[in-house]
């Protein structure tokens, strides 16, 4: 009794469902047929119209959306294949024709911020539905897209995201995107955009790479010209906001075309270490003494200033250029306070093992071999000791 | 005969057969008959020999065997005219040049031969020249794959004096399909010879471009005009009639530059499917098999792969029935029918032919069919055919006793639409043309960072004895930025000012500048000032030499509001950013 009762519902349900995919009269088969006959995808969108407006509620109106999906998109026209896209979506989430178009055009179509919230849904939907081949698609496409439909989803929510200035969101989903299709280099222009639309030095860098892959793949995949053109010069902008100057730009392109994400060391000297850099060799040139010291002075004030103290302790340095700055005490002192860069400014405290015969008189110019003992952060100086022999009074200072 | 030398044998040109022209053999010979008179009795010509024999030889290069005739007599045009045409095959292109006089007579275009006697009379110079209509008439009989007229006669002619003849050539009146005509100059305008030169100034142009890789024939016709109009300063505009649907080249460009063109074969497919629908099967199958030779593969093929059979059985059936065999016709327009169910008309002229082979069972299936699948109109015209023979055929009684049956669903009527799955390809290709970002917008916000401030150079030493103290060397952490911008970048995007300068008073020989506080926002907001950012917030101190300023409030890349202000010398000034 109950299997009959069951089959009962089955029948019901099937017949419910033949009813709903039935004519509502003849006339509308005609329209139908004419629109079959019909090659010229304008007429064809002309007929379609006519059909939605003398049968509004036909219950025949997702086959006429897709009709009309493919009419318009032969057409060319993007913004009714996206209506019609949306319109399939809506009625049934479930119809992978419907998700896929508006997920892919929801981006384009510049639809205001507001109203993307239909090709979030979808997009979300098609993220989910891309685990699952839908049984109308045979497994040969399935196999093929499968990847991409995931990449698309998460591509368009970032895009959606970004449009939002939800920076991070938006990182997040095309870092997703191009998990899932490595392929499509436009993910990495917009992944580099985003991040680089962050603004801190470690995701401009990155940002670099991904925009810098997407400017110089070339081949099927590459960004067709006016993308590429528009990309490389974002690109170009914050390579030189970073860099200072263009140079090395294509080393990098060329080496990001060969993966999808930098490598964990990938560093481009920013525009102030190449300044600082610049700077160092002028100084090395022109004064090779104070250089030593400053690259000393840097490398203790570095972060691991103390390891490096560690290193630096096992090896007497010796240090020229200096100006005494104080003496403890005055006669015979046995403590001299230095400074190199400035001759006010006391960065070295060298200790004596035993004290100096005479007393040295303050901006007297002095030169020495001693071992780093320690030193202060705050302000900065290093203990260094040393013998009373290895000091060196080069000149005094003028009366 | 004494005027006439040819100069071309019936054999295959060298070039033909050499092998770096063979795409020239793989699309049918190519044949030229070329001739140039210059020795008329009255108003001999200059250059049209010499014009003949340079096409003849940039034909040669281009692939063409060539039949060349100097100076022909009708006698000789009549003699090489049909020689040409015997030569010509379907697959073939045939070109005719001519370089000579001609004139027109009631809109027919007629070539004058050298041994022309003058006449007063009109007629009797028609009769005395050779018509180009009776060659255009000829040509397409011979049906080869394309047909290119030249016409190089447009020069001030010694008939239509003392006649009423009207000067140059008329609009061709009876091109074919598949067919090139050019004219040396527009319809009913008169060429110049070029009197300082060797060639005219047509031909000189078009046997040079002619053999240039890669012109495609509208290629070179337009570059012809160009050279033409430039030479003769705008009185000489060379004309052209094109009913070809596929490019042709005189020499095929490298095969690295050659390219499918995807929206010449939609054409031949939109082509083919207007022929269908005329009924005009042979040409709709024709067009078809062109795309499908073109294209290896994709959905326009497809297509046009999918209409060969359909085409084919209603092209078959046509012939059957011309020939009256209506019994075979119909059986072929059920073939039709079956391949394409939902085709009006091969049901009906499949019931016409079975009443005409007396066949009724066979026309009232079909006609039952037709109630079936047509639409209102059809199910009309098939119920009143059935009514007719009802009375003497029990099939068709019946069907009419059952009534119109239920249309079928729309699954059936489009069963080759796939519900639920996209056309991944078409989505590849739009993703791969759409832009749906303007990547050059974020630029301004990625200035070039800063000079970076000179280094000092000089030692405690050196600053010790010069008595210098401000001067030092600032250690920089590793991996710090010393430049603000590439820490953190002013933003543009959502609110900034900008300074603009409209005009100046500075003073050149005194520099002079004023000092302008541009200040009290109510938002945080970045300062440009002449493009420039000089300030990640506001107030700011610009040193600005006098003059006046436009100051504009940026929101969102939109100018939402603009004040001028002018700076005087002497005067510090206060600038408000109100928004």
């Amino acid at each position: 009794m109950k299997r009959i009762a069951t089959l009962c519902v089955v029948v019901a349900a099937v017949s419910r469902l033949l009813f709903s995919q039935a004519w509502a009269d003849r006339s509308e088969y005609d329209l139908a047929l004419s629109l079959r006959s019909e090659t010229v995808p304008a007429n064809q969108l002309a007929l379609i119209s006519q059909w939605r407006q003398k049968y509004p509620k036909s219950s025949l109106k997702i086959w006429r959306a897709e009709l009309e999906l493919d009419a318009a998109r032969d057409a060319g026209d993007w913004k009714a294949v996206l209506s019609a896209a949306t319109e399939i979506f809506k009625a049934d989430p479930d119809n992978f024709n419907g998700s896929y178009w508006t997920v892919l055009l929801t981006p384009s179509q510049n639809a205001p911020v507001e109203t993307l919230e239909t090709g979030v849904n979808a997009a979300r939907k098609l993220v989910v539905a891309s685990t699952t081949r839908p049984p109308a698609i045979t497994d040969a496409e399935w196999q093929q897209n499968k990847m991409q439909l995931a990449g698309l989803g998460h591509k368009t929510l970032g895009w959606v995201d970004w449009q939002k200035k939800s920076y991070a969101t938006a990182e997040s989903e095309l870092r997703a995107a191009l998990d899932s299709n490595q392929r499509d280099v436009e993910i990495s222009a917009w992944l580099g955009t985003v991040l680089a639309l962050q603004k801190t030095p470690q995701k401009q860098l990155e940002s670099i790479w991904h925009l810098a892959r997407a400017v110089y793949t070339d081949g099927d995949q590459a960004l067709t010209g006016a993308k590429r053109r528009d990309a490389r010069s974002l690109l170009e902008a914050i390579y030189v906001s970073y860099h200072g100057s263009a140079d090395g730009i294509d080393a990098i392109g060329q080496q990001a075309v060969a993966a999808a994400a930098p490598p964990l060391d990938f560093k481009i000297e920013s525009a102030a270490q190449v300044a600082q850099r610049l700077q160092d060799e002028e100084l090395v040139k022109a004064n090779p003494d104070l250089a030593n010291w400053v690259f000393i002075k840097r490398r203790l004030q570095a972060d691991d200033g103390q390891a490096h103290l560690r290193t630096l302790s096992q090896t007497a340095q010796l240090l020229k250029g200096g100006v005494v700055v104080r003496t403890t005490p005055n006669a015979r002192p046995k403590e001299i306070g230095i400074g190199i860069v400035d001759p006010d400014l006391e960065e070295i405290v060298l200790k004596l093992e035993a004290p100096f015969t005479t007393s040295i008189p303050k901006g007297a110019h002095v030169e020495f071999i001693a071992m780093p003992e320690s030193m202060t952060t705050s302000p900065f100086a290093l203990v260094m000791t040393g013998s009373r022999k290895d000091l060196v009074i080069t000149t005094k200072p003028q009366q | 005969m004494s005027f006439t030398r040819v100069l071309a044998t019936l054999a295959f040109s060298l070039a033909v057969l050499a092998d770096g022209l063979a795409w020239a053999a793989e699309d049918g010979k190519r044949l030229a008959l070329i001739i140039g008179n210059d020795a008329y009795s009255i108003r001999p010509l200059r250059n049209a020999v010499n014009d003949a024999r340079a096409m003849d030889k940039a034909l040669q290069a281009a692939g063409f065997r060539t039949i060349l005739v100097e100076n022909a007599t009708k006698v000789a045009m009549e003699k090489y005219v049909p020689q040409f045409l015997r030569g010509i095959g379907p697959d073939d292109t045939a070109l005719f040049f001519y370089a000579g006089h001609a004139f027109q007579y009631q809109g027919e275009n007629v070539l004058i031969p050298v041994d022309f006697e003058p006449t007063g009379n009109a007629i009797d110079a028609r009769f005395r020249s050779f018509s180009l209509a009776q060659l255009f008439d000829h040509l397409k009989l011979s049906r080869p794959k394309r047909a290119i007229l030249i016409i190089d006669a447009c020069r001030s002619n010694p008939v239509a004096e003392g006649t009423s003849l009207q000067a140059g050539l008329a609009m061709p009146q009876n091109p074919g399909r598949e067919w090139y005509v050019a004219y040396s100059t527009s319809p009913n305008r008169v060429a110049t010879d070029n009197p300082n030169g060797k060639n005219s100034y047509f031909t000189e142009a078009l046997s040079d471009l002619v053999t240039q890789p890669g012109l495609t024939i509208d290629d070179v016709f337009t570059r012809v005009r160009e050279k033409v109009e430039t030479a003769t300063k705008g009185a000489q505009t060379p004309w052209s009639q094109t009913s070809l649907t596929a490019k042709f080249h005189f020499i095929a460009p490298k095969e690295a530059e050659k390219v499918t063109d995807a929206s010449l074969t939609k054409k031949w497919l939109d082509e083919g499917l207007r022929y269908e629908q005329q009924g005009e099967w042979q040409e709709a199958i024709d067009l078809f098999e062109r795309v499908v030779n073109e294209e290896k593969d994709g959905p326009i093929r497809s297509r046009a792969s999918a209409r060969l059979p359909y085409a084919s059985a209603r092209r078959d059936a046509q012939t059957l029935f011309e020939q009256r065999k209506y019994s075979e016709a119909g059986t072929k327009l059920i073939e039709a029918c079956k391949l394409e169910p939902f085709g009006f008309s091969a049901a009906i002229e499949a019931a016409d032919s079975f009443l005409l082979a007396e066949d009724f069972d066979g026309a009232a299936n079909v006609l039952a069919e037709v109630r079936k699948r047509a639409a209102s109109e059809g199910v009309k015209i098939a119920t009143a055919m059935l009514t007719e023979i009802a009375p003497i055929n029990t099939i068709a009684a019946a069907e009419l006793k059952r009534g119109v049956p239920e249309p079928p669903s729309i699954r059936e009527l489009f069963a080759s639409h796939r519900v639920g799955v996209p056309d991944f390809a078409s989505g590849q290709a739009y993703s791969r043309q759409a832009q749906p970002v303007e990547y050059a917008k974020f630029v301004p916000q990625f200035p070039a960072p800063a000079v970076p401030k000179p280094v000092a150079l000089a030692s405690a030493q050196d600053q010790a004895q010069s008595g210098n103290t401000s001067a030092s060397v600032a250690p920089a952490s590793p991996g710090a930025t010393a430049s603000g911008e590439a820490q953190s970048p002013i933003d543009l995007e959502t609110l900034h000012a900008e300074l603009h300068s409209i005009s100046g008073s500075r003073d050149l020989v005194e520099e002079v500048l004023v000092d302008v506080q541009v200040g009290k926002a109510k938002s945080p907001m970045a300062l440009l000032v002449d493009g420039k950012p000089v300030a990640r917030e506001l107030p700011y101190k610009a040193h600005l030499a006098p003059g006046k300023y436009r100051l504009t409030l940026v929101e969102h890349g939109k100018r939402v509001r603009e004040q001028e202000i002018e700076v005087k010398n002497g005067e510090p000034k206060i600038v408000d950013v109100d928004q």
